[in-house]
């Protein structure tokens, strides 16, 4: 049998580097234009300090960071601010077992019904887990 | 102005006043510390094990400490739900921006300061 083949694909110039961890690396301009937030932004945000109150302590900050810190360079690159605190919310919400990874998917589809019934459009993203 | 000694507490706050001390935004008191304002130090050049505050550009650069904060619990273990006890004294750092980047095109004083945790430093010469 012969050993399997290794893929050395190293990011260009960035070493061991985390993937949010891009200080100093040629990552073009910065974008300083400035939009107000969606309401659906503005309530990731109330949820993240809701959660991370001394009531219910679901997460920290330190493990928001950590959550979206574990997303690949393609997801971590394609998303937008928002979108990885909504998918880090979700994702300390399974993985400290205050709701399963089902209950989340079905109430998701039962939302997207019932604002499709009422003839309002509906994303099909999703945000990768 | 009493002089600072090494592992005694040595911020702008209560120098000289004795432990246990804190910093004004410190949960925990510092019981002793490795290294002092002034101290010229290294930052570890190592990998990360996941969830880590100290950025890459940082790794093997030299600095010189520019004021303790006080003692944090360590995010490193905060990330993934444990106390991240005990606290860690965290560091203001002060480094020179050419000692950072290869082509710094800037005044040659300029300077960059950053909060590192104890465990990230070396001493250097």
């Amino acid at each position: 049998m012969s050993e399997p083949k290794r893929k050395t694909l190293k990011r260009k110039g960035a070493g061991g580097r985390a993937v949010h961890d891009v200080g100093g690396l040629d990552m073009g301009p910065i974008e300083r234009a400035e939009h107000d937030p969606a309401l659906w932004e503005k309530r990731t945000d109330a949820m993240l300090i809701l959660l991370r109150d001394n009531k219910r302590r679901v997460l920290s900050v330190d493990s928001h960071r950590r959550a979206i810190e574990d997303y690949g360079q393609q997801a971590y690159d394609s998303t937008t601010y928002y979108e990885k605190w909504i998918r880090s919310i979700r994702n300390l919400l399974v993985e400290q077992e205050v709701l399963t990874r089902e209950e989340i998917e079905a109430r998701m589809a039962e939302v997207r019904a019932r604002h499709e019934k009422a003839g309002r459009t509906t994303s099909k993203e999703k945000i990768p887990w | 102005m009493v002089k600072a000694k090494r592992g005694a507490w040595s911020g702008e706050w209560r120098v000289g006043r004795g432990n246990p001390v804190r910093g004004p935004h410190s949960p925990f008191p510092i019981p002793r510390s490795r290294f002092i304002k002034g101290d010229a130090v290294r930052i570890a050049d190592r990998a990360v094990l996941g969830h880590c505050r100290t950025p890459w550009y940082l790794r093997g650069k030299r600095g010189v400490v520019a004021a303790i904060h006080g003692a944090f619990r360590n995010p490193e273990a905060l990330a993934y739900h444990k106390p991240g006890l005990p606290a860690l004294p965290l560091y203001k750092v002060r480094f020179r921006q050419r000692d950072l980047w290869d082509r710094y095109t800037g005044p040659s004083g300029d300077e960059l300061e950053v909060d590192i945790y104890e465990h990230w430093l070396e001493r250097s010469e």
